[in-house]
């Protein structure tokens, strides 16, 4: 019990289910008197019925001319019923075990009308009730069967019965009192150790659970056990870990300080129970960060027999954050810059000494900063749009070919660069938002030329593949390295502090143009080697769909029909011309 | 002779600091990079002007703190004024900066006469004096 709380307290995280081990006790102790109630009762039952029928089988030859058979027939009838009393985990319910005593009165009854001798057994079957009485745990039970042992005492000293019938009966009853009694102290006692278990099971399974890397040590830190998580988060193997010391499984370093394990754990001696971040040097010499505890296992005499450590792999959370530094220094720069052209000139502009030429810079200037401000000021709040998970967009029919062209030309007039198209100009519609994938182009357009200072070429095509279009844009800049072009979508990255220095941005752009492709239901991918430039490729999905071999099962019926008048309301509405493409390739 | 050397990767930054600095009567020579800016100026130093930097930090190839760093490791550039003109002007930025050496530092967006008073005010101040401001600046950084 004490180490299940223990251990989860000292996780030191935001998940506290383990923080009141009253609840938790309270909880336990439920499922173990649950447990402990049901194996009684089915002990209980069993017996009854061992009961019954040796005392059928006892009884029988006394009472019939061929009670010998009868009897041991009708013992034979409940040795498949008393191993059938009710087991399992769930309260068995009521109605079991009056079905089951309903089902014994019955046999005793016809036992009695068949041998003519209802007395003994109507006593029997009393003696009987009360011990299923007992079983369902009511005190009346016991009286019940006090009385039916005294009666049949009363009865044998009368002489109503034979005696031998009574004596049987009466040791019988005897004998399972006794049982009983066995039973309930047995009981006790495997109730106390399945309750252990029980907890110390609870407490396997969180330890098991949480994603937190538990280790515990002896108090000269070496590894008695390690949890699953420790296997993610310190990338050891829980039978390898048991051998070594925790200083050379864990490594840490709290700033400059090396923190030894020789002997005490320092992590203990130096923060005490309390959460601190450390350094974890990993096996390949990596820096980890990590969110450490360490709470000692106290023994009654005051020594510390354990320390239960917990470490969490904050990695994530640190680059997420330096991340957003890094991006609220580069947007700050990225929005000032516009900033001081747009105050000096209009500064400039109040000074009488300009001639029309430079009235005219100034004014082309601060109108062209004024633009690209309101840009990044729309990046932004794209961005915090895609974050809140409003990004509307319309999928609608677009000519590809036609918004390629369009914003390639766009770009070579805004940059004097050159762009190689290869857009054929028999493409297939493709679903997209307009907005959106004008958006998805000018990003990439932009950082092809952005990332290629050297004006080399930038080449965008567009290809059918199967039921897609594939739209590459192909710089011959510095590329990208592989771990940067793993993570050249996340938001606010950006390939390098040098790069930021370089070329400016917010970090944002590929992470908007990633989220906009992906809502528009396409995908997109990049390929790339650091010095010989990248390649973007966007696939979306083509219209219609590849048609269906020969062979293969009919579209569903009605498509065909109206496919082409939907296409061409749709394209109506939408204000664009209708094509005879789509019906003619069906 | 140009007695304004100003380095800055942004076009329309130069273009505006120099119709500001030649309105003001001012000789400007700029450079678009690090290593540009330092070759202007040791050029104009060689032809024996005394011109005042103004300088970026984020630029292309080596950045505005390493121009710092390389004037003030040569010691003949000593008299020669630099005003750090950057977007980044948080107080670690400019203890920075005045750490390596900078006469003033100017954050970016800046105001354009504020600007041009600390250039003349530099241009105009003798070459003891601007060292002992600049000991005194560097010592206030090292706090």
């Amino acid at each position: 019990m004490d180490r299940g709380g223990f251990a989860l307290e000292a996780r030191g995280g935001a998940v506290v289910t383990f923080d009141e081990p009253l609840q938790v006790g309270r909880a336990d102790h439920d499922t173990i008197d649950e447990v402990a109630e049901l194996r009684r009762r089915r002990v209980v039952l069993f017996l009854c019925r061992a009961f019954v029928a040796t005392v059928l089988a006892a009884a029988a030859p006394f009472l019939h001319p061929d009670g010998d058979w009868l009897g041991l027939g009708l013992a034979a009838l409940y040795v498949p019923l008393a191993a059938a009393a009710p087991r399992g985990r769930r309260r068995a319910p009521r109605w079991d075990l009056t079905v089951a005593l309903a089902a014994d009165a019955g046999v005793l009854l016809a036992f009695g009308a068949v041998t003519g001798r209802q007395t003994e057994v109507a006593l029997a079957g009393l003696l009987f009730v009360a011990l299923h009485t007992w079983a369902d745990g009511r005190p009346a039970g016991l009286a019940m069967t006090a009385f039916a042992a005294t009666s049949q005492v009363v009865a044998g000293q009368v002489g109503e019965v034979a005696a031998a019938p009574t004596t049987v009966l009466t040791t019988a009853t005897m004998a399972v009192l006794l049982a009983f009694l066995v039973d309930d102290q047995s009981t006790q006692r495997s109730r106390a150790a399945s309750g252990l278990q029980l907890v110390s099971d609870k407490a396997e399974a969180i330890l098991a659970g949480i994603a937190d890397a538990v280790v515990t040590t002896s108090a000269d830190g070496r590894i008695r056990s390690v949890n699953r998580a420790a296997e993610s988060v310190l990338g050891c193997d829980a039978e390898a870990a048991s051998s070594v010391r925790c200083g050379d499984l864990v490594a840490l370093r709290d700033g400059a300080r090396t923190l030894a394990c020789d002997g005490r754990c320092q992590l203990l001696e130096l923060h005490g129970e309390q959460t601190v971040e450390v350094l974890r040097t990993g096996p390949n010499g990596q820096r980890q960060p990590l969110l450490a505890s360490a709470t000692p296992l106290v023994a009654g005499d005051g020594r510390v027999v354990e320390v239960v450590h917990s470490f969490r792999d904050i990695t994530s959370v640190k680059q997420a954050d330096e991340a957003k530094t890094l991006f609220l220094a580069t947007a700050s720069h990225e929005l000032k810059t516009p900033l001081t052209v747009i105050r000096g000139f209009a500064q400039m502009l109040r000074h009488t000494g300009l001639d029309p030429d430079q009235h005219h810079q100034a004014t082309a200037a601060i109108e062209a900063r004024a633009t690209q401000l309101a840009g990044i000021v729309e990046r932004l709040l794209m961005t915090s749009r895609i974050e809140a998970g409003h990004v509307d967009l319309d999928p609608t029919l677009c000519r590809i070919d036609e918004v390629l062209v369009q914003r390639t030309r766009e770009l070579e007039s805004a940059t004097g660069r050159e762009v190689e198209r290869g857009v054929p100009d028999d493409l297939p519609l493709v679903w997209a938002d307009l907005d959106g994938l004008t958006t998805v182009l000018d990003h990439l357009l932009e950082n092809a030329v952005k990332y290629a200072p050297d004006g080399g070429p930038v080449v965008v095509s567009a290809e059918v593949d199967g039921d897609e279009v594939r739209i590459r844009c192909t710089d011959d800049g510095i590329g990208m390295t592989e771990e940067q072009r793993a993570r050249c979508f996340d938001r606010f990255w950006q390939a390098e502090g040098t790069d930021v220095r370089r070329f400016g941005g917010t970090g944002i752009g590929l992470y908007i143009v990633r989220s906009l492709v992906e809502a528009m239901d396409g995908t997109i991918s990049v390929e790339s080697t650091p010095g010989h430039g990248s390649t973007f490729t966007i696939a979306l999905r083509r219209y219609p769909p590849r048609p269906a071999p020969p062979d293969a099962p009919a579209a569903e019926a009605g498509s065909d029909a109206t496919g082409t008048s939907i296409v061409g309301e749709f394209m109506k509405q939408v204000g664009m011309p209708v094509p005879d493409r789509p019906a003619a390739e069906r | 002779m140009h007695d304004i050397v100003l380095v800055d990767d942004d076009p329309d930054i130069r273009m505006l600091a120099r119709m500001a600095f030649e309105l003001d009567g001012h000789d400007v020579v700029a450079a678009g990079n690090g290593l540009t800016g330092l070759e202007l100026l040791r050029r104009t130093v060689a032809a024996g002007g005394r011109p005042v930097v103004v300088l970026d930090v984020q630029m292309p190839d080596i950045d505005g703190w390493e121009v710092l760093e390389s004037i003030r490791a040569d010691r003949s550039l000593d008299p020669i004024p630099v005003v750090m003109c950057t977007v980044r002007a948080g107080a670690a930025d400019r203890a920075r900066g005045y750490g390596h050496g900078a006469d003033a530092y100017e954050a970016k967006p800046f105001d354009i006469d504020q600007l041009l008073g600390t250039v003349r005010r530099l241009a105009e101040m003798d070459v003891e004096r601007l060292l002992a401001r600049r000991a005194a600046l560097w010592t206030e950084a090292q706090a």
